[in-house]
Parts: structure tokens; C-alpha cells; sequence
């Protein structure tokens, strides 16, 4: 199946030139969200949230949500300031 | 240590100099800078006096790490009461100003009264002199920089333009060309004392107490910064990064707090900003680092030559401060603009004389609400229609408003008096008379709490609950944390240093550069409660300035219009919860008011 996926800021380093360039991703079915991130290979100590269809999923769900087909996921770095 | 224990006191109505010793006590309880310089303007005025009266005292503060070492050790602030709210502000600012008035060797200028004409007031070490600005007035800040830097290139100078002379609700101080004293008025009040400028030449230096155990704290605490995300984020995409993260989130406000995205952000992010365009150009040229800084978040840009705003002023084809954050927000989705040229050419204008580009951007997003729902019309705009999204709109009352012209004087009163002017205050977009920063309440509440609480009226810089705002889209369990960091962040706006070392400091690594500087043994619970001490007497000058609880609060929108998209969907601020066991954890009693108890701990 293919997701969009679209990350913020210095976490845009995770995604391909292709992705950051199609916004999609194509992953395993019932993929969890943190079967994506360990695809990306997000560095486990780089601070971000994220939320999947605009709904913010806090880092305990992360093993527990599973990811449909067009599934929108996006990676934000935390936030201070400005 | 770095203090010169020396203050310069200058009566502009009487155009008397004097210098005096620091109060080491006072500085001992309130640090320097935010905490210290609220202090003196507690003691030396009336709160109940006019904001734009020669009663009003303003205070240009250096703090103890100011000039040192330290990394992004070039803040001073503003303390005055401010034009904009009638409340205390404190208005901080970088570039490398407030480093040269502590070389020059003050660590805090007082001025008082009102000159009878125009002055600007030029500091070399200790020859301190008022001249006559008459051949300055009604120029902008660029042009009296340039002017009084043209014998010395080293001179620093932090000035204002026409918006400040005339009162314009939100001036600003500018010093460096484009770093400003930028919220609540404070230009307004300089401009009020016949104050145009003030030039500083210093060559005194610092010195440490312990200077090779401060040397070794900077060398920790330096590497430590430069290893950090936050810093890394910061130094490659500077504050707009935050526009993607908010507009991902649901927090960006559009259209006057209409919506809480914005359709055009692509067009003016980060992203935006270094994107070739069709006939070559690039909006950003490189970063820039105020004095001492080792993040260097500033931006230095240019705008499209072939642009409608500068085809024809070749005087604007120069690099200038590019967006940031907040003006991407208050110039961009505020008012419904994603032409990233206009964005530019209109944070020049703030620039170029100097105002607030929050205040000016959220105030016209209320006018073009006004103006789209009928309540103004072209007869009132000079002709122009004044509807979300238009990009020559934007300019034009940049402009006109920094020249104080036209549509411009109406804007120049900030949203609050505007929006009371034509009878519609619900469309005001503010705290005390402050207009909001670029984070919706509704979907950060503990960001609305802390809005609702600032002692300057609306701030986005007095608090840090971002994670927990991030993390859970509730007011529960936000008062504690929004005090907590309101007392952390008055302690380090007392230090010298820029906030954005939070990326990677915390209490701990202040503490060690303040008692390596000063030769203190402070604790972190010491300074922790220093920073409340300046909190509370924040809200005393507040309260006795005539401010209330009923000030605690936040526009009807906020409170009862749901976000209508993100994260927060359907959800309004929770003020009304969170505000009531916030005055439980300040120990404040139902009216807002610091309890004798309290008092008495902090020794106020």
C-alpha cells in the first residue's frame, strides 16, 4: 500500500528525493507507525511528533497504530519560540 | 564581574546628565535586565501615569552576561510602560546594542521626562551629550542610523522613525538596521520624550570575576548549544521552521484567527525562501548572528527586483532582515498573503521606521475583516480594497502606516482602538491591548493561558509549554507548567541571554555562568525565584497601573468559535478552567492579586 507522508524541518533529512518530491511512500500492509518509522530509520533520540490524518498520536501509540492505504503521516520537529 | 556598577540617568526635560551606582541589592533579588529594570521602574514611577507622558521613565537594561563570552550574550530589553497596553513592558532585543552601551560602561540608561525638542543622546565611554535631532526628525530609521554611524562606523545606534514620533500605538526601537525593542509601544514612549536616537560607541570591555572558570563554563555550555536539534534547526531554517510545524499542527492563524491553516504556506516557508524563482532570484542571501550568538536564526534577504513593491525604488533593491516566524505569519497567513516578495518589502517597512510587524500585520488582518464583513469601505481604506490575500494591500499600508499616512493612522492605532473605533471589538485579536503571535489557543491551550496571563499583554515569549501543548490539546494539568515557565523565562530574560538557548539549556547551565560571572553561589532555586519575584512585580505595577483579572482573558473567537481544522478540530480555548487553578498555583486570591504571603517569601 502508499501513504503520504511529509516531515518538517531538519526531520525532511529521513525522507528520499523521491518522496519529499511525490509526498508518498509505499509500505508493507499493516504497518504500524512505528514499523514506518523504523523504515525511515528516524534516529530513535531525534524529538518529533506526529500525527496520522491530523490527529496527534502520542509516542506510546506509536507500536499500536496501524496505517491504512492513503494514510496521511506527518513528522513535525517540537516546537519553541519564534 | 560583569557589572560596571554604573547607571546613566538622563532628565531630558532638564537635559541633565548623571551617573550612580547600580543598586547591587536590587540586582541581587532581580538579576539584570527584565527582572532588575522592572524593579527601578517600579520604584521611580507612578503606574497610574500616561504611558505617553513625560511621567513615564524608559530603561534601556544590560543584564550581568551581557557582552560576555557567553553564547548569544548581545540581549538588552526596554522596560517603560507601554504605549500599546497601559501595562509594564519589557521589550528585548539582540544585534549588538546592548553589548556596546555595557562597553561604553553602563549597565542600565534611565531617562526621564521629555526634552522640549527633538534630542538624540550620544554616549562614547563616559562623554555623554544630547544633541539636537532636528535634522532627524521625520527621518526613518535607516536614514538616522546611517547618519549618526557616518564618524564612527562602530558606533551602535538604536532609533526610531516617524512611527514613533507620531505615537503610533506599536513602534519600535530598532538598533542594528533590523533588530528591535518590537512589542508594546516602547517606541511610541521614546517618541513621546522627544527621543530620536540614541548612539553608543564603547570600548571598556567586561571583565569576569572568575574568568578562567567563566571561560571553562562557556566552553561547556557553547558545545553543548551547538550539539542541540533545536540549535541545528534553528541556525539552518531559522524561526520559520516553525510555519510548516504549525500549519501541519493546526495552529497557524489565518485571516484574523478566522482559520487555523493556511492554504499558502508553501509559498513562504523555509522551503520558499532559498527556491530559485523563473527569472533567477532567491529570496535569502544567508543567516546572521547578533552579538555573541552561536545559533546566528536571523535572516538576511533580498526582494525580486522585478517585484511590483521595489520595479521602480531601486533604494530597495539592498539586502535586508528577512522573515522570520512571526512575520511570515502576521504579514503572511494573518492577513491571507503568500507573495513572499510582499512579505519582504513589507518587514522592511517595519523595519525602515520602525514598528511591530505582530501588531501592524494582526491589526490590518482585523481591518480586512472589517472591510469584508462591510463594516469599513473604500472610503475609508484611501481606495483600496482591503480583502484577504491582497499582497499590494499589504504594502501599501506598511508604508503608509510607517509614514503615518492616510488608512495608515488608523491602523497606527493598534487592533484594539480600531476595532473600538468602528464598533466591532470582537474582531480584535489581542490580550491588554496586544496583538496575538502566530499560535492559535485553541489548539496550543496552554499557549492561551499564558496569553491571557502575560504581563505585556499577548506574548508568545513569556512562557514555554510547547511540548505539553503539542503532546495534548486540553487545559488540563497546564497552569502548573505555564507558571513554572513564566518564572523560568523571566530569569533568563534577567540573564543577558536569548531564550533560544532553551533548545539546549535548562536552569542549571544559567546558573553556572551567572556564578562564574558574578562570583555568586546562587542555586537554581534561587534563580527560579528570582524570576518569580520579577513576575510578581510585573502584576503589581499591572495592578496598581488599574489592570484586573477581568485583563485575564482572551477574545470572544477564542472562547467560542471551535477550530474550524487540525489537530484541535472543533475544540475552543479552556481558559476558564485553567485560569482559576493558575491563580491557585501563583497563590494569588480571586481577584488576581499576589497574596502577603507570597509577597513575603519573595521579599517584594
Amino acid at each position: 500500500m502508499q501513504i503520504r507522508i511529509k516531515a518538517t524541518g531538519r526531520l525532511e533529512f529521513y525522507l528520499s528525493a523521491e518522496t519529499k518530491e511525490s509526498g508518498r511512500l509505499p509500505v508493507p500492509d499493516d504497518s504500524t507507525l512505528q514499523d514506518i518509522i523504523q523504515l525511515l530509520s528516524i534516529d530513535n533520540d531525534a524529538r518529533f511528533l506526529c500525527t496520522v490524518n491530523a490527529i496527534m498520536v502520542p509516542q506510546s501509540q506509536f507500536d499500536k497504530t496501524i496505517i491504512k492505504n492513503n494514510d496521511e503521516i506527518i513528522f513535525v520537529p517540537p516546537i519553541r519560540g519564534g | 564581574m560583569s557589572w560596571h556598577n554604573q547607571v546613566l540617568r538622563v532628565n531630558l526635560s532638564r537635559g541633565q546628565i548623571t551617573k550612580e551606582p547600580l543598586n547591587l541589592n536590587w540586582a541581587n533579588n532581580y538579576i539584570g535586565v527584565r527582572g532588575l529594570a522592572s524593579k527601578y521602574l517600579f520604584e521611580e514611577m507612578d503606574p497610574t501615569a500616561h504611558a505617553l507622558s513625560p511621567e513615564n521613565v524608559l530603561i534601556f537594561a544590560t543584564g550581568p552576561l551581557t557582552g560576555t563570552m557567553a553564547s548569544t550574550s548581545g540581549r538588552y530589553a526596554v522596560v517603560t510602560k507601554g504605549a500599546l497596553t497601559n501595562a509594564i513592558a519589557c521589550s528585548n532585543s539582540g544585534g549588538k546594542f546592548g553589548a556596546e552601551l555595557k562597553f561604553a560602561g553602563y549597565d542600565l540608561l534611565i531617562l526621564e521626562g521629555k526634552s522640549p525638542d527633538p534630542v538624540y543622546l550620544s554616549i562614547v565611554d563616559g562623554d555623554v551629550e544630547l544633541h539636537s535631532a532636528a535634522s532627524l526628525w521625520g527621518k526613518s530609521v535607516w536614514y538616522t542610523e546611517t547618519e549618526l554611524k557616518e564618524n564612527d562606523p562602530q558606533t551602535k545606534v538604536a532609533s526610531i522613525g516617524k512611527s514613533g514620533e507620531n505615537g503610533v500605538y506599536y513602534a519600535c526601537i530598532v538598533n542594528d538596521l533590523h533588530r528591535a525593542a518590537g512589542r508594546s509601544g516602547v517606541g511610541a514612549v521614546m517618541g513621546s520624550k522627544n527621543l530620536k536616537a540614541i548612539a553608543v560607541r564603547g570600548t571598556q570591555g567586561v571583565i569576569s570575576k572568575n574568568p578562567s572558570e567563566f571561560m571553562s563554563v562557556v566552553k561547556e555550555t557553547s558545545e553543548l548549544l551547538a550539539d542541540s536539534e533545536g540549535r541545528k534547526s534553528l541556525t539552518e531554517f531559522g524561526t520559520n521552521a516553525m510555519i510548516d510545524s504549525m500549519q501541519a499542527f493546526g495552529g497557524l492563524p489565518t485571516h484574523n484567527f478566522q482559520a487555523v491553516q493556511f492554504s499558502g504556506t508553501d509559498k513562504i516557508n523555509p522551503k520558499a525562501m532559498v527556491t530559485k524563482k523563473e527569472n533567477g532570484h532567491v529570496n535569502l542571501l544567508s543567516n546572521k548572528a547578533c552579538f555573541g550568538c552561536t545559533i546566528a536564526c536571523g535572516r538576511i534577504a533580498h526582494v525580486d527586483k522585478e517585484h511590483f513593491s521595489v520595479a521602480d525604488r531601486e533604494e530597495y533593491w539592498h539586502a535586508s532582515g528577512g522573515l522570520e516566524y512571526e512575520t511570515a505569519f502576521s504579514l503572511g497567513s494573518a492577513v491571507g498573503v503568500d507573495d513572499i516578495d510582499a512579505l519582504t518589502f513589507a518587514g522592511y517597512m517595519m523595519n525602515e521606521h520602525g514598528m511591530d510587524p505582530i501588531s501592524f500585520g494582526v491589526t490590518l488582518a482585523a481591518a480586512m475583516e472589517l472591510f469584508e464583513r462591510g463594516i469599513i469601505t473604500t472610503e475609508d481604506t484611501d481606495g483600496v480594497e482591503l480583502n484577504f490575500g491582497n499582497a499590494e494591500a499589504l504594502c501599501t499600508f506598511a508604508e503608509r502606516t510607517g509614514k503615518y499616512e492616510g488608512f495608515g493612522q488608523v491602523l497606527a492605532l493598534g487592533s484594539k482602538r480600531m476595532c473600538e473605533k468602528y464598533g466591532h471589538p470582537e474582531y480584535s485579536m489581542t490580550v491588554k491591548g496586544q496583538e496575538f503571535a502566530g499560535y492559535d489557543s485553541r489548539a496550543l491551550q496552554g499557549m492561551g493561558l499564558g496569553y491571557a496571563t502575560s504581563n505585556r499583554g499577548a506574548c508568545h515569549l513569556r512562557h514555554d509549554v510547547f511540548s505539553e501543548d503539542m503532546e495534548d490539546q486540553t487545559g488540563n494539568g497546564k497552569a502548573q507548567p505555564v507558571k513554572d515557565t513564566q518564572d523560568k523565562t523571566a530569569m533568563i530574560d534577567s540573564t543577558g541571554l536569548c531564550l533560544f538557548t532553551t533548545a539546549a539549556w535548562d536552569t542549571e547551565q544559567y546558573r553556572q555562568l551567572l556564578n562564574a560571572d558574578l562570583g555568586k553561589t546562587w542555586t537554581t532555586e534561587d534563580l527560579l525565584k528570582s524570576g518569580e519575584r520579577t513576575w510578581n512585580l510585573e502584576r503589581l505595577f499591572n495592578l496598581k497601573a488599574g489592570l484586573a483579572s477581568a485583563d485575564d482573558t482572551l477574545p470572544k473567537r477564542l472562547l467560542e468559535e471551535p477550530a474550524p481544522s487540525g489537530v484541535a478540530v472543533g475544540k475552543v480555548a479552556e481558559l476558564d478552567k485553567m485560569l482559576t487553578e493558575y491563580y491557585e498555583v501563583r497563590n494569588w486570591n480571586e481577584k488576581g492579586e499576589p497574596v502577603e504571603e507570597l509577597l513575603d517569601r519573595l521579599s517584594i
